[in-house]
């Protein structure tokens, strides 16, 4: 792992994050701007499971149309994050809240498989539903959570490192 | 004025409680950041479904009600939490140029707001948005970028 760790650090993509004075604020911004993308429209979709909103739109159709969005934003945040933790991987890697934070998107990936595989096949009988069943509004919750953790973690992880 | 502004928070008993109490504004902008998802995030689908690349099968007028509601009250949180970092800092705040660009900006977004709230209700169910009101849209887009990006930047400034 640290060796793997030194070569990431020792790559040019990892000593252009460590040294260059502004790659590393914009590619920052650029995953926070990623980030509240995912977070606020896969929220959309979550409230609709709960049932707290939304409840006129067929389930089916509100996450065929609104989750490609959050999986071009996700990558986004994959790719900016990628390269965050390429200026310093051992640190980042040694910090409590960042191994808390890929847990947590580790269990929402989790989650979503769940609810996808097993919660969504019966969807058809509860598509236009406005109540959702107990599995599918508990997937909705489990997300929202994890995602408010993911936020958490990552602001945590900002106050516990020197970015430089 | 700025500066005096800045000279009178400095002397707030609440400055220093900011500023020692060493979660609050981790705590602050993790809020500050969720607000942020709600509002960028209910201003892209309203985009989207202006330009009919998202959320068709309602109009932009069904859009526009259920995500009004959020976008005022991520705003209000957005103020409150904003206010609290302006306490513990206000000199890296009100005196950064970053910052008045960023507020400059805020205000662009909430009359685009307002403009689109009010435009959209004049659309029928049927009825496609104009070119107006799609022009409209991609300019909040880029708006909420701006301040998004120049939010993140002010840290660094």
């Amino acid at each position: 792992m640290e060796s793997l760790f030194d070569w990431i650090g020792n790559s040019s993509v990892g000593v252009f994050m460590a040294e260059n004075g502004t790659a590393f604020p914009m590619t920052e911004a650029i995953h926070v701007l990623a980030i509240s993308i995912v977070i606020g429209v896969i929220a959309v979709v979550d409230l609709r499971l709960v049932g707290l909103a939304s409840k006129s739109y067929r389930v089916t159709r509100l996450s065929s149309t609104l989750l490609p969005l959050t999986w071009i934003a996700f990558v986004v945040a994959v790719i900016t994050g990628g390269l965050l933790f390429a200026s310093k991987p051992q640190a980042y890697f040694d910090n409590f809240y960042f191994r808390a934070k890929m847990v947590a998107l580790v269990l929402a990936g989790l989650n979503m498989m769940v609810f996808h595989f097993l919660t969504w096949r019966g969807v058809e009988s509860w598509d236009a539903s406005d109540r959702m069943p107990p599995a599918a509004r508990a997937a909705g919750a489990i997300s929202l959570m994890l995602w408010v953790v993911v936020v958490i973690c990552g602001r945590w992880i900002g106050f516990t490192m020197d970015p430089f | 004025m700025t500066t005096r502004a800045i000279a009178w928070i400095d002397t707030l008993p609440l400055h220093q409680t900011v500023r020692d109490i060493s979660w609050i504004v981790p705590s602050v902008q993790t809020v500050h950041i969720l607000a942020v998802s709600v509002v960028v995030a209910s201003s892209l689908i309203l985009s989207l479904r202006l330009l009919a690349v998202t959320g068709t099968d309602w109009s932009p007028m069904q859009w526009s009600l259920r995500l009004k509601g959020w976008i005022w009250w991520a705003l209000l949180a957005l103020l409150l939490t904003g206010l609290v970092m302006i306490l513990g800092e206000p000199e890296r705040t009100l005196g950064n140029r970053v910052f008045q660009l960023k507020m400059l900006a805020l205000i662009i977004a909430i009359g685009l707001s307002l403009t689109l709230f009010h435009r959209v209700r004049a659309l029928g169910p049927g009825e496609s948005a104009g070119g107006v009101d799609r022009a409209i849209g991609v300019a909040l887009m880029l708006v909420w970028t701006f301040i998004v990006l120049a939010g993140r930047w002010i840290a660094y400034s």
